[in-house]
């Protein structure tokens, strides 16, 4: 036994370092008593401590009892593994044990950096991968007579060489936007397999209530997968129609009663194609996909904005839903779509239409009213009124804020739009369409879905329940039905394209949520809070000064801890590369890999070379030369009888051949290698080359 | 391996980047190492492998000299043949040389066959082997386990055997040759000339020969007549006398040097080897 256990004693507690300060004290005292039952059975030989090891997981359990509320808690589990590991060193006495506790000390860092993400976590997840890289050197070098800094050295050879192939690896593995389940959808796995079924009923609301939408931002439940023919569409320009809202009782948004009857819906539903075509009457851009929705309890379809296709066992609504025959409790409706992302609809607006696209909850919102009759009164078309109601928006210092919930009551959009100017999408769009109103301009609110999260850089797109967005729709004469963005004038699209901050609650096959919710750092406030903590990358090729250390910071933090498919493909952008695949990520980062492989092959075999003694090259020089001149060496004669043949056959050449041959044996048999000598001799040698 | 898979699925169910981090970290150190396990067994010069008769019962152990002629140190390496018990791992100081051995516990005389073996190496990281194919080890004779308690019989061969390595009187001088045993050297003789000379004498009147004959065996069954013989002719040989060895179908004359109790062992080792081969 050499001792290499303390090395993965090191690794071991380094490991479990972030975790143990987290959790409960006496999680790290069981980790001390397995530590002490280690040592026990190292003084004692032979004794393992079985009763103790026994006694202190029996503790364990009390304390998980005592601590957590359930038994399966992210601590609770986390405290368990620890308990464990740690009783598991105490006995630990073969190689294959120590391999073992390896093992867990990866999966322990990995859990530790599930808590916090920042700079601290990178350093810590370095030390132990090296610490680990020191142990295995340590086990599997098995001469207990090496020194522990040999092992530092050799480990830290392997480290450095590392480090340049993860940066590659790191920066080119295809980033696949989890959770793994999602990936499932995608390829067909089917979804009751993943979804509880309290999720499964979202479908049957009937109404908006303020703060709706974020409460519904924050389930993590997917609403439909899908996979486009080509390219995948700007995430921003993806909405997903779902129900179209006219009334507005002052507090929230209700559809009509009755409006699921199926036999109205159908009546009125677009059923022929002549009809699609009069009503659709601008369209741009047409999209084709693959449509897969998760079961909703309802009949929502959710067909991309503006669907204008036939599909089997559905309809498409007069307000342009697409909607299920039947309501979809537990099958998945898996249908082909066409939809165009530019398009006006409508050609005429009925009286009844009309009047409900102006309805106006009496005594609520004066103020709105009141904004809506000015602007009504100052400009007379109907775009001029538009514009500038966007304009009060843009200038308006407005914050979208999606969790920001008005205190309920009366007027509450004019309390948002005049006093709060902070709130989530339901209040900004709600305000939008009862100013329109107000200013004479029918309008109304559609519900649904935005973006969605491509897989993979497939062309898959996961439509989830945090996606929940509302928009606005006003109707022009002559013009028809056009979508208008209130969100987009307050909050402009990052650059990359992520409007949507994907802040998932941590989620895991084992639950792993944190207990106690920790403040998140700076860096990890969403996009949502206005601008982004950092700002816009610029290139800065041409800055000569040394960065300063906290913008270093800055880089690290954003190439590592935030770095994300939509920055690997700006990487990729700026190498040059205009279309990423996935694929032509891998092929890159393995060439990339071999070739790095390649250098270090090629500096290792430089280094190992066979270094020619000079002394010998010179000889052979001059053999060489003499060979040119006549008499030629060969293999088997020694270089005495090779002067006295020189001298025979070239007298000419016998004085310089004597001198150079006799210093060459003095130098080969006489022991006479210093420098000096032997530097003579080349010389003489080069002399005796120049000059024949 | 798994590990790192294991990692990779973790990174991307929560999207982190620093587990991300992590496994490209352990996969791009698994890649060097493996390097590094190549480079560590790579150009060693090795010898065959060498081997002594046993009896049986005891271990019959494998010899093989590895030399190391570049300029780095060699780790962990041990030897690996199918039912051969490895030694613990050794290192090879650069430019230096080691003895690896495989031993085998062996259970029936007779010959052991020729088998495979490798030099393995799982320096630095374990997550790899490398392997370094030698040559095959070669057979090994294994005697009859000695055993058995009847008295040697006194069939004397009728002649008296003369011990060559007996010291009788001092004959003379010669150049000393390898071989020779130390205790005959002639160290005033070195001190004085700066050479070895070996001693020599003319050997001494021995005891008569013996004759080991498989009918006088009372034991059951074939193999506890060989070992009985083996005993014998154990005994016999340490007590310097000669003998012969008599077994049906084949006849030994007396004779007694090493070569000729190697010879007869052999001959007790492979008895019935050829039947049952042929």
């Amino acid at each position: 036994m050499s001792g290499y256990y303390q090395w993965v004693l090191l690794t071991l507690v380094m490991a479990a370092f972030p975790s143990l300060v987290r959790l409960p004290l006496w999680v790290a005292g069981i980790a001390l008593a397995g530590g002490a039952l280690h040592y026990a059975g190292r003084w004692r030989k032979g004794w393992y401590g079985r009763g103790a090891g026994a006694a202190l997981l029996t503790m364990t359990v009390a304390g998980i009892w005592l601590s957590f509320e359930s038994w399966f808690s992210g601590d609770a589990v986390l405290s368990f593994f620890i308990a464990v590991v740690f009783l598991k060193w105490g006995e630990a006495r073969k190689r294959r044990d120590y391999l073992l506790l390896i093992f867990a000390a990866v999966i322990l860092t990995a859990c530790g950096t599930l808590y916090w993400e920042n700079l601290l976590n990178l350093l810590h997840m370095l030390l132990v991968v090296f610490l680990l890289t020191v142990s295995l050197v340590a086990i599997h070098s098995g001469d207990s007579a090496l020194s522990g800094l040999f092992f530092l050295r050799r480990s830290g050879l392997i480290f450095a060489l590392g480090l340049p192939l993860m940066l590659l690896l790191f920066l080119t593995l295809p980033r696949i936007p989890g959770p793994l389940w999602d990936i499932g959808l995608a390829f067909g796995l089917p979804v009751k397999a993943m979804l509880d079924r309290g999720a499964g009923d979202f479908g049957k609301a009937t109404s908006m209530q303020p703060g709706g939408i974020h409460k519904a931002s924050q389930q993590t439940g997917n609403v439909l997968v899908a996979e486009f023919k080509g390219a995948v569409p700007y995430k921003s320009r993806l909405y997903w129609r779902g129900p179209v809202f006219w009334e507005y009782d002052g507090e929230k948004w209700n559809l009509p009663a009755g409006w699921d009857d199926r036999t109205r819906l159908l009546k009125r539903a677009i059923r022929t194609k002549k009809r699609l075509d009069r009503e659709l009457h601008f369209r741009k851009d047409p999209v084709r996909y693959t449509l897969r929705v998760m079961p909703n309890g309802g009949r929502w379809l959710y067909g991309l904005d503006i669907p204008a296709a036939p599909a089997p066992e559905s309809f498409i609504s007069d307000e342009y839903q697409l909607l299920s025959i039947r309501k979809i409790d537990d099958q998945e409706p898996k249908f082909e779509m066409l939809s165009y992302l530019e398009y006006l609809t409508g050609v005429e607006l009925g009286d009844e239409q009309r009047k409900r696209g102006l309805s106006w909850s009496e005594n609520s919102n004066p103020r709105l009213r009141a904004l809506g009759a000015e602007l009504a009164k100052k400009h007379k078309k109907t775009d001029a009124i538009v514009h500038q109601a966007l304009r009060l928006l843009a200038d308006g210092a407005y914050r979208f804020d999606a969790g920001y919930v008005i205190p309920p009551g009366k007027d509450s959009l004019d309390r948002f739009f005049f006093d709060e100017k902070r709130g989530g999408a339901e209040y900004l769009a709600g305000s939008f369409v009862m100013l329109m109103r107000a200013a004479g301009i029918p309008a109304r609110l559609v519900s649904g879905y935005r973006g969605g999260t491509i897989i993979a850089l497939t062309n898959f797109v996961i439509v989830k329940r945090a996606d929940a967005h509302a928009w606005v729709e006003i109707w022009r004469d002559g013009k028809g039905w056009s979508r208008v963005e209130p969100k987009d004038i307050i909050l402009p699209l990052a650059a990359d394209d992520t409007a949507l901050s994907e802040k998932k609650p941590k989620e895991s096959v084992v639950k792993m949520e944190t207990g106690r919710e920790k403040p998140l750092p700076e860096t990890e406030k969403p996009d949502k809070g206005g601008k982004p903590a950092e700002p816009v990358a610029v290139k800065q090729k041409d800055r000569r000064s040394l960065p300063s250390l906290s913008s270093l910071l800055g880089g690290v933090r954003k190439w590592v801890i935030r770095y994300d498919p939509n920055r690997q493909m700006e990487l990729l952008k700026g190498a040059g590369v205009k279309e990423g695949n996935w694929l032509d990520l891998l092929i890159g980062g393995t060439a990339g890999v071999l070739s790095l492989l390649g250098i270090y092959l090629l500096a290792a075999w430089w280094r190992d070379r066979r270094r020619v003694d000079p002394v010998a090259e010179s000889w052979l020089r001059f053999c060489r030369r003499l060979k040119t001149l006549g008499v030629e060496k060969s293999e088997t004669e020694c270089p005495r009888d090779y002067l006295r043949r020189v001298s025979r056959e070239r007298p000419e050449l016998s004085a310089a051949a004597e001198d150079i041959i006799g210093r060459y044996i003095l130098i080969r048999y006489g022991e006479e290698c210093s420098g000096e000598t032997t530097a003579l001799f080349m010389r003489q040698v080069q002399r005796f080359i120049s000059m024949s | 391996m798994g590990l790192i898979l294991c990692g990779l699925l973790m990174a991307v169910n929560f999207s982190n980047n620093l587990i991300f981090a992590m496994t490209a970290l352990l996969l791009s150190i698994a890649l060097v190492g493996w390097y590094h396990t190549r480079v560590n067994l790579s150009c060693l010069s090795l010898t065959d492998w060498r081997v002594a008769p046993v009896f049986a019962g005891q271990k019959a152990i494998w010899r093989l000299t590895v030399e190391n002629g570049k300029q780095r140190g060699r780790y962990g390496i041990r030897a690996c043949s199918s039912g051969a018990e490895t030694d613990p791992e050794q290192y090879l100081a650069a430019g230096g040389q080691t003895e690896i051995t495989l031993r085998r516990q062996v259970v029936a005389r007779g010959l052991i066959k020729p088998c495979p073996a490798d030099l393995r190496s799982c320096f630095p990281l374990g997550i790899f082997e490398a392997r370094l194919g030698t040559k095959d080890l070669p057979e090994c004779l294994a005697y009859p386990k000695p055993a058995g308690d009847q008295p040697v019989p006194e069939q004397t061969a009728g002649r008296q055997a003369h011990l060559l390595n007996e010291s009788g009187a001092y004959t003379g001088m010669r150049r000393y040759a390898p071989g020779d045993t130390l205790s005959r050297i002639s160290w005033k003789a070195y001190a004085r000339f700066d050479e070895l000379y070996t001693k020599e004498f003319d050997g001494a009147q021995g005891r008569p020969a013996l004759w080991l004959r498989w009918s006088d065996v009372r034991a059951s069954g074939v193999e506890q007549k060989l070992s009985q013989l083996c005993r014998w002719m154990l005994d016999v040989h340490g007590q310097n006398r000669e003998y012969g060895l008599e077994l049906p179908g084949m006849k030994i004359e007396p004779a007694g040097e090493e070569s000729h109790l190697r010879h007869c062992l052999q001959a007790l080792a492979l008895y019935g080897e050829t039947e049952r081969t042929s």
